[in-house]
Order: structure tokens, then C-alpha cells, then sequence
């Protein structure tokens, strides 16, 4: 075969070519006489970027789903092998573009583990800052979206248009740019808050609390809205746990598993908060463990911006030339999404080895298989939006 | 009977409710701001378009190799007389640009020659004008148009002793 | 239980299971129990660490592709809901040439199901008994495994003519009228 023409087929996974072969508990192999098989995706907007789920239906109830990733993948992991250590910063921005802090979080602690380097008290509260910040971002986009699936529109231009602005504004003053901020470096941070910063983000937290109760008003109590989610999409505690679904998805079915709580990084283990805890493991509340992690974050923030001391904000690495010694090294922090691990190997040349990326986006969407089977196609939507995916992550 | 004069109450409420906020919001300062007669200023350490100026250049490849999507090149000649290296010309992909900061941290000059500018309104016409080039000796190639600014930003280079050049009419 | 202890006990009931060798003296890990196991016995392996020993959760799966050493390493990372402090590496050492693979996990753990998928399509490595074992980020048919250390791009379409700088077709613009 042709690498640079291959036929139109293999190119273009048909729906029967992803339903051949062996398949998993969908057994969507056959179809019976009453089953159609529905295309949803890659473009359609509720999908939340390029994702593809083949459903089975029989009449209007999903007996079997299949995603197809892979749309957006552009080999970060490859990319990073041919990259030098602070430029893979800039690669881990593109994985999961709605908290892009967390993931240069994620990457610098591996390395850092690899160098031994100690990073600045200050460094690392401004890392809490800007990573809950960031958090809370990210968790604003899924209220906001997920609200819009099922269709509310109004949470959406309160929680994606303004609040997340706010935040946006706050991070673009500190690092130079809204989504893609490269900030969190080996060994600290790249710039010092700008003068002024710690008020306009003490007075963002005073905001977002009373942003909350709206939210509640608009969605939490919203009778349609809880019609929609309460029940819908229940996930085990037993399957989440099997499929390996930490984070707030886990925590949404009741299983207490928090990282900053748990084995602490940085100086999380200096914070007083509370482990958001879901019970039934639905769809609601999936959308209340954020909502209120998001509480929880405007804790640790105000906690952070109280305790903030003053000092360095990079700790002794070459300026350029990063060679960390030979090893391997993992971190893991606790994500928007879920566990964001990074699993690093150097052979003491001045790029990665290998370079992995646990993503937790690409590990929750697996579930889809599981739970949509038996909802409703309109409910497919509900669930989808209530797991957080990003596309780049998934696909990386 | 009193139940339905209740709801029709209830009813209206809501309706004073409802365009309570509306009304809110009406009074209330807009927040659009009418681009492109108005423009917000962009932050203190925005990172906006690739500045460079050859004056300032000591050909010292740093950029070149801090660059992680290789959007950077130039070639250096040495200069047997003042034994330094001299630039002959620095191109810059603005196709290729991810704006991330790298090659104006590693910049050994001081100011440095090739740095951020809260430019945001970049655009070309054409694939080719992305590859944009300067040379020593042709330091300033002009304005397209006396409409896009950003051309002087980009080229002309900041005037001495400041840091990054204003955007104009700021706003914010 | 100790790290000391839990590698002992796994050494106890599978004789072939041992320590991980540090490559060189200086080599840096992360601080947790790194237990090497052959291939084909991981299931086995995984089944005790989950049943018995309480790790439940499959953090993360992967492969390294070591091209000097001539082998593929397989990384599985597994940890704890209740203490997740405590963390276990599993490896497993695969051949390069044909077509390596080893025992699927995807039966035990279904978080395994879609990382073996991608280790398949990255790496070439076969699962058996992995119930749909296709090709995940890539599509069928595509040449090659990107992740293996020997993998040569070919140059396709997308490609300008040259990876490092400009393309040598572009014309500086530099010169404005």
C-alpha cells in the first residue's frame, strides 16, 4: 500500500470499519432488525470538539456506543522526544487548552523531580494561585457548557462570557496570554505577580462567591435542569474505580480520592479545604462536585493570597541548557479533569527520553461505552457534557 | 378564586423579576468596546508579535535554538576586524510563531533585540509575507499601507530607553 | 506494609518476579516499588495486585521503547483509592523483533482497555485477549508506529520540504515596495 494515498477506505473509517472485527461489551458487531446505528460527530456541537460516537439505537434508546478518538491528535508525546526540556512546556499547553496551567504544573514537577530542584516558597503559592485559578476556569467552561447542552442558555454568557473572563484577564496579567501560558517553569514561574495582582484576584474571589449563588439560581435548583441530570448517567463507584476515573468524575460517585488532600504536592498540605463528594455518581452530581470544588478553590486562593511570602520566584536552573541526569521520574497533581500524571525518562541529553501523559480526559471518556447503554439519544448529550472532556487531551 | 389571583400575582412578579434585570443592565456601563474605533490595551507582559531589530543583534543563535516550532533563522558572517560575528539577515515565520516567550527570555542583549510587542492586529495577505526579513543594512523596510501600524512597531524598533512600544488609544 | 516488604511478597508468590535493576548507579526514580515480571505472567501479576494486595486502580499504562537495549519496556503504575501515596510500578521486558505482546489487562482493569489500545497503535505491541484490540489516535492503516525509536517519517503531503526553518519555496518578504 501506498503511505502517501492510501484508499479512500482505510483512510476514512467508515462506520463499519470501526464496528468489524472483535468488539468489547458493545457488541456492536450485528444489528438487529430494530437497531440503526446513528453517527454523532465529529462535527457536532454538543460533542465539545472533534469527537465521534457511534451509537446503536434501538428506536430512540442507545444499546451500544463506541467513541472514536483521534481527530486532533498531533503526537505530543512524539514531539516532546525531539524537543528540548523547557520548550515541551509549550507542547503541554496544547494538551488540555482549558487549564493549560495545571498542565505545566504537571510536566515541571516531573522534571523538577529529575533535577532535585527546590523551587521558591513564593514560586509554589503562586503556582497554588494561578493553578486554582485556572481550575476554577476550566470547571466555569463545564458549568457553562454543560448547562448550554441541555439548554440553558443564559449560565453559559454568565459563566463563559464573564466570570472565566475575569479569570482569563487575571492569568493574561501575569503570564502575557489568555490560554496558552508557558508561566509555570522548571524551578518556579516565569514572571512575579504584576503590582496590584493579588487585589484584583481578592476581589475577583469576593465576586465569583456571589457569582455562585447565581449559578445556583440558574442551574443547581433549576427544576428542568434537575429533571434533565438527577439519575441520568450513573456511574459505579466499582466501574469508576476500574476505569481508573480519578478525580471529580470519581469523586462525583463517592469515592473520596483528592490529591491535593491526599498526598499533598507543593504546599497544598498547608491549606484548610474540602474534599467536594459526590453520592449517586449522575450526572447532577458530577455538575456539583464542581461547583463546588469551585468553592473550594476560592478557599485555597484566599488562603494562598493571605500566605503569600516574598522572595524568589525561580530556583537555581541553567538558564539554558536544562540536562537533567539520567532516571525516570513521575508526577502527578490533580487536574481539572481528573489525575494529570506525566511520566518522564531522561538519558541526560538535553531532551526527553519519553515523555507520557497520563490524561484524564482520555481515560474518563472510555466510560462513555459503559454508561450511555440504555438512556436516551438526547440524554447522550447530558452524560457527554457532565464527563469534561477536552479533545486535546484526549488526543493529545 | 384567591388561588388564581395568586398565580396571575406570582405571575406578574416574576415579570417585574425578570426585567428587573434587564432593566439592571440596560443602566449599567456596556462592557463591548467598538473595535476597531476603540481597542482595549493589552497587559504589561502580553505577548504580542515578534519584535526584532538588527541593530541590536550580536548573532548569538540563542533564539534560534530556544525556539520550539523553528520559526526563527538568521545567518551570521564573522567579522575579521572587530572579531564579532555580523548579521547578514534574521527571518522570522510568523506563520510559525506560538508566542510563547522563549527566544526573548534566552535574548542576550540588553535591551533585548528580539522581543515581544503588544502588537495584536498581525496580518498578512499571503502565505510568503510571514516569512518576514531584516537585514543591517535595509533596517526599516516601510509601511505597506499607512493603516497597519504594526509594520513600525515590528521593524522600526522601540525608541531607546523604553520598553515596549504603546498601542495606540488605549483604552481600559 | 513497607516497599521493601511488598516487593518481597510478590517475589514470594511469583518466583520470576524481582526488583528492578538500577540501568547505572546514578539513575534517578520516583519513590515508590518497581517490580520486573515476565511478559507473559503480568495478568497474573496484576490479578494478585488487585485481589490481594488492594490495588485497585490502574493508574496508567505505557511502553518505552529502549532501541540500544533492544527490547520494549512495559510501564504499568498502580495505586491505592484509600492511600493513594502507595504506588507500585510493574514492568515487563518485550522483545523488539515480530510482533511483540503479552497478556491483556483489559479483563481486570478497564482502564486498560483503551491505554493497551493506544500502546497498540503507538508501539506495535499486541495485547492477547484484549476484547477490541484497533488502532485508537491513528487510523487504520497507517505506516508504522510512531512511538518506536527506529520510526521514519515519510514525507507526505503536509510536509513544506523542510522540517528546520523556512521553506526553501517561500520568498522573504522582507523587501517591501
Amino acid at each position: 500500500m501506498n503511505p502517501l494515498n492510501p484508499p479512500a477506505g482505510v483512510i476514512n473509517a467508515t462506520a463499519d470499519s470501526i464496528l468489524s472485527g472483535p468488539s468489547f461489551e458493545t457488541k456492536m458487531e450485528r444489528l438487529s432488525e430494530t437497531e440503526m446505528l446513528l453517527n454523532m460527530g465529529p462535527q457536532h456541537p454538543s460533542t465539545h470538539g472533534v469527537l465521534r460516537v457511534v451509537l446503536k439505537l434501538d428506536g430512540e434508546v442507545v444499546t451500544g456506543a463506541m467513541p472514536d478518538v483521534g481527530y486532533l491528535h498531533r503526537g505530543v508525546e512524539k514531539l516532546s522526544e525531539n524537543r528540548l526540556y523547557p520548550q515541551v512546556i509549550v507542547l503541554t499547553d496544547r494538551d488540555d487548552y482549558l487549564c493549560a496551567m495545571l498542565n505545566n504544573w504537571a510536566y515541571c514537577l516531573a522534571v523538577e523531580q529529575l533535577l532535585k530542584v527546590e523551587v521558591p516558597a513564593r514560586a509554589e503559592y503562586i503556582r497554588v494561585l494561578v493553578g486554582e485559578l485556572n481550575r476554577i476556569a476550566s470547571h466555569l467552561v463545564l458549568i457553562g457548557t454543560f448547562g448550554i447542552d441541555i439548554g440553558a442558555f443564559t449560565p453559559f454568557l454568565y459563566a463563559f462570557g464573564r466570570e472565566r473572563e475575569m479569570i482569563l484577564d487575571l492569568l493574561d496579567q501575569v503570564s502575557g496570554a489568555r490560554i496558552t501560558y508557558n508561566y509555570i517553569r522548571i524551578g518556579g514561574v516565569m514572571a512575579d505577580l504584576p503590582a496590584g495582582w493579588t487585589e484584583k484576584a481578592g476581589k475577583f474571589v469576593a465576586h465569583m462567591r456571589a457569582c455562585l449563588k447565581e449559578y445556583d439560581d440558574l442551574l443547581t435548583y433549576n427544576p428542568i435542569f434537575l429533571d434533565r441530570t438527577r439519575g441520568v448517567g450513573i456511574l459505579s463507584k466499582e466501574s469508576a474505580v476500574s476505569y481508573g476515573v480519578a478525580g471529580p468524575n470519581l469523586r462525583a460517585s463517592g469515592v473520596p480520592l483528592d490529591l491535593r488532600k491526599m498526598a499533598p504536592y507543593g504546599v497544598y498540605g498547608k491549606f484548610d479545604f474540602e474534599m467536594a463528594l459526590g453520592k449517586n455518581g449522575d450526572c447532577f452530581d458530577r455538575y456539583l462536585v464542581r461547583r463546588n470544588e469551585i468553592e473550594q478553590s476560592l478557599r485555597i486562593i484566599e488562603q494562598a493570597l493571605e500566605a503569600l511570602p516574598a522572595g524568589d520566584i525561580l530556583g537555581k536552573v541553567p538558564k539554558a541548557n536544562i540536562r537533567p541526569p539520567a532516571g525516570e521520574a513521575y508526577a502527578h497533581i490533580e487536574g481539572a479533569r481528573g489525575w494529570l500524571g506525566v511520566y518522564l525518562i531522561s538519558d541526560g541529553s538535553l531532551q526527553p527520553y519519553r515523555m507520557h501523559v497520563r490524561a484524564p480526559s482520555f481515560i474518563s471518556l472510555a466510560v462513555l461505552q459503559e454508561i450511555l447503554k440504555g438512556w436516551k439519544v438526547a440524554d447522550v448529550v447530558a452524560i457527554l457534557g457532565s464527563i469534561d472532556i477536552v479533545l486535546g487531551e484526549v488526543d493529545r | 378564586m384567591f388561588d388564581y389571583f395568586c398565580a396571575i400575582g406570582n405571575m406578574g412578579w416574576a415579570f417585574v423579576k425578570g426585567l428587573g434585570v434587564t432593566f439592571k443592565y440596560l443602566f449599567s456601563p456596556a462592557v463591548t468596546v467598538q473595535y476597531p474605533y476603540e481597542k482595549l490595551t493589552p497587559s504589561e507582559l502580553f505577548r504580542g508579535a515578534l519584535a526584532f531589530h538588527p541593530d541590536l543583534c550580536i548573532s548569538c543563535d540563542m533564539c534560534v535554538r530556544a525556539c520550539p516550532s523553528n520559526c526563527i533563522s538568521l545567518e551570521a558572517k564573522r567579522n575579521e576586524q572587530t572579531k564579532k560575528k555580523d548579521l547578514q539577515w534574521y527571518r522570522i515565520d510568523f506563520a510559525k510563531c506560538n508566542y510563547c516567550r522563549l527566544c526573548e527570555e534566552i535574548c542576550l542583549t540588553k535591551p533585548k533585540s528580539v522581543h515581544h510587542s503588544r502588537e495584536f492586529e498581525l496580518t498578512f495577505t499571503s502565505r510568503n509575507d510571514f516569512v518576514v526579513e531584516w537585514r543591517p543594512e535595509r533596517p526599516q523596510p516601510k509601511a505597506l499601507e499607512p493603516g497597519q501600524e504594526w509594520v513600525k512597531f515590528l521593524t522600526q524598533g522601540r525608541p531607546p530607553g523604553r520598553r515596549r512600544a504603546k498601542s495606540p488609544e488605549g483604552k481600559k | 506494609m513497607d516497599d521493601a516488604q511488598l516487593v518481597e511478597r510478590i517475589a514470594e508468590r511469583f518466583g520470576e518476579a524481582r526488583e528492578v535493576p538500577l540501568p547505572d548507579p546514578k539513575w534517578l526514580r520516583p519513590d515508590a516499588p518497581q517490580v520486573k515480571v515476565p511478559a507473559e505472567r503480568v495478568a497474573e501479576v496484576a490479578r494478585y495486585l488487585k485481589n490481594e494486595l488492594g490495588f485497585d486502580l490502574l493508574d496508567f499504562l505505557t511502553a518505552v521503547d529502549w532501541l540500544k537495549e533492544n527490547r520494549f519496556e512495559m510501564v504499568y503504575c498502580f495505586t491505592k483509592t484509600a492511600e493513594p501515596k502507595s504506588r507500585l510500578f510493574l514492568k515487563a521486558d518485550l522483545p523488539r523483533e515480530g510482533e511483540p505482546g503479552l497478556p491483556s489487562l483489559a479483563g481486570l482493569y478497564k482502564a486498560a482497555d483503551w491505554q493497551e489500545r493506544e500502546v497498540f497503535d503507538l508501539f506495535g505491541i499486541r495485547f492477547e485477549g484484549h476484547p477490541h484490540l484497533k488502532r485508537i489516535l491513528l487510523w487504520e492503516g497507517y505506516p508504522g508506529h510512531p512511538l518506536r525509536k527506529d520510526y521514519v517519517h515519510v514525507p507526505d503531503k503536509y510536509d513544506n520540504g523542510s522540517e528546520i526553518g523556512l521553506p526553501k519555496s517561500a520568498v522573504p518578504s522582507g523587501e517591501h515596495k
